[in-house]
């Protein structure tokens, strides 16, 4: 594991969330900016049976942020809805130090070298509380439609 | 004769610290300036030998803390050359102090009233009159600024009308450093008989002020910027003795007398300070402004403005980089915020944290003026007095580092 928090694999991730701006189907869109710094991040989100078919993100952020928009989207398209409340709690609990409690979540643990910088917890926490967020948004429009 | 700079860093014991293994570079004064070890001094004998509650007090310690609390409350009036210590309201910082006017003033005013504020300002003199316009249904006007970020004072006129009742601005930018031409706009506002409120945050460390010469009504600052402790500011209120200005908050220490069924106020500047002040705080503002009094500020604003011009010629070599605001050291205190391309402010400062280097990164607080220069955040530097070559040097060679590795 590399500790340096500007390591080539988070460089790698950032240079990769390039804004896609495929158009969706019927979907959740959030906004949410950060209020120390102003960094915004907006996320669309098609679920389809139940599986996160598509997310479309477009940030305006630092590295960090952008390196964790990039592997959320990995993480999260094509894999079950119900997955998205966990994942959020692993990195949620990777920032305060704890160990992984889930196989196949290793690669938020590049993520790392940010444990130990409060300051730049919520860099990496905003795409997926916009996540969570837009993950909510679904469920209700789901609700609402029976 | 030659500014000294080396002397002035001696009293400040935290400049001598390391950090990541690199000696400390302290470039962000403009949101909290360090202690001289006299003011650290000065609190803490303060505590040990006159903690005690101010005013009404007989015993030994509470009348040694009542003369140690308007004793800076002197202090500041002689660095302000306000007409009377009387002028001076010792409130919690400059946020607190705008908020207490914008309350106080704001339950005279109502629809139909107008203040014009200005685009440059920083939150803080920005919200509490967006609330003051929702509360009581005042017009809130706002002068614009130019492409170089520097207030429109052109368009000045057009914006203060007959009903404008009062113009809150800042007196120097807290992202730009761009300094404000104050005398035209006092000018204006005479014409229609308003008000006007300056915020001095970002003047006050660079020398004592005099508010004779600005002829403001109002004038507001923070310790912590000016080598004070934090939790203390001023708001100073040019013959507050006679105004007709109603109490913000309610509590002891601001009345004359209480009742079941009535209150009398007391007078001038004590109506606005309810409960138990800041007091050590406080000392330690009056210790750092008499320190800063004894000092030669033409040396330090030649220091400073050369300092400033080797940062703004350092940082423009910088591929991709960009200043926000005006060019001249003659229009600016040495406050520099800049934009790299595919370099965001974040990482920069992050980068430079591990060369010793302290920065500031984000919105500072000012997202009007930073949406009006077309920027969602920058880097800022900022020096004060004891700023020397190396720190400039060390911010430009950091930031150069910062650009390669985020490339």
């Amino acid at each position: 594991m590399n500790h340096s928090l500007y390591n080539a694999a988070i460089k790698a991730l950032a240079r990769r969330c390039d804004k896609d701006r495929t158009e969706l189907g019927q979907s959740a869109d959030v906004s949410l900016i950060n209020p120390y710094c102003g960094d915004r991040v907006r996320l669309r989100l098609d679920v389809k049976d139940g599986v996160i078919y598509k997310l479309r993100h477009e940030v305006n952020g630092c590295l960090l942020c952008k390196a964790a928009c990039t592997l959320m989207r990995k993480l999260v398209e094509n894999s079950p809805e119900e997955n998205l409340p966990l994942l959020i709690q692993e990195l949620r609990g990777l920032l305060q130090g704890e160990e992984s409690s889930e196989v196949g979540l290793q690669e938020i643990e590049v993520f790392s070298p940010v444990i130990s910088m409060k300051s730049r917890h919520q860099c990496v926490l905003l795409p997926f509380e916009a996540l969570h967020q837009c993950y909510q948004e679904c469920r209700t429009q789901a609700d609402e439609t029976g | 004769m030659k500014f000294d700079v080396s002397k002035i860093r001696k009293q400040f014991p935290a400049l001598s610290a390391e950090v990541c293994g690199w000696n400390l570079h302290y470039l962000d004064n403009a949101a909290t300036s360090q202690m001289p070890i006299n003011v650290i001094d000065a609190v803490m004998r303060h505590e040990i030998t006159a903690r005690g509650n101010v005013q009404r007090g007989a015993h030994h310690l509470a009348e040694r803390a009542t003369q140690a609390y308007e004793g800076a409350r002197a202090s500041v009036a002689r660095f302000l050359n306000a007409a009377s210590a009387s002028e001076v309201v010792f409130t919690s910082g400059t946020t607190a102090a705008i908020n207490l006017l914008a309350h106080s003033l704001g339950s005279t005013l109502g629809p139909g009233d107008e203040i014009v504020i200005t685009a440059a300002e920083h939150h803080s003199n920005y919200v509490p009159w967006l609330m003051l316009q929702k509360r009581v249904g005042v017009r809130i006007r706002i002068l614009p600024v130019t492409a170089e970020g520097e207030l429109d004072l052109n368009q000045l006129s057009s914006l203060v009308s007959d009903r404008c009742k009062l113009i809150a601005l800042t007196q120097c930018s807290n992202v730009t450093g761009a300094e404000t031409d104050v005398a035209p706009v006092v000018k204006v506002a005479r014409e229609v008989g308003a008000q006007v409120l300056l915020d001095g945050a970002q003047m006050v460390p660079h020398g004592p002020v005099d508010v004779q010469a600005l002829g403001v009504d109002y004038y507001v600052f923070s310790a912590h910027k000016c080598f004070a402790p934090n939790g203390v500011g001023v708001l100073w209120i040019r013959s507050c003795d006679s105004r007709s200005l109603s109490p913000f908050m309610g509590g002891g220490g601001m009345v004359s007398a209480v009742s079941d069924d009535q209150v009398v106020y007391a007078q001038g500047n004590s109506m606005f300070e309810a409960g138990t002040p800041a007091i050590a705080q406080a000392v330690g503002l009056g210790k750092a402004l008499d320190w800063m009094m004894d000092l030669r500020w033409s040396e330090i604003r030649q220091h400073e403005q050369q300092l400033l011009q080797l940062m703004l010629d350092g940082l423009s070599d910088i591929r991709g980089l960009s200043i926000l605001g005006p060019a001249e050291v003659e229009k600016k205190l040495p406050v520099v915020s800049f934009a790299v391309k595919d370099a965001h402010p974040h990482d920069i400062c992050h980068l430079l944290n591990e060369r010793g280097v302290a920065l500031r990164g984000g919105h500072h607080c000012a997202q009007p003026l930073l949406d009006a220069l077309g920027v969602s955040s920058v880097s800022r530097a900022s020096l004060a007095l004891y700023n020397n070559e190396e720190d400039v040097l060390a911010l430009i060679d950091g930031v150069a580092r910062a650009v390669r590795i985020l490339r």
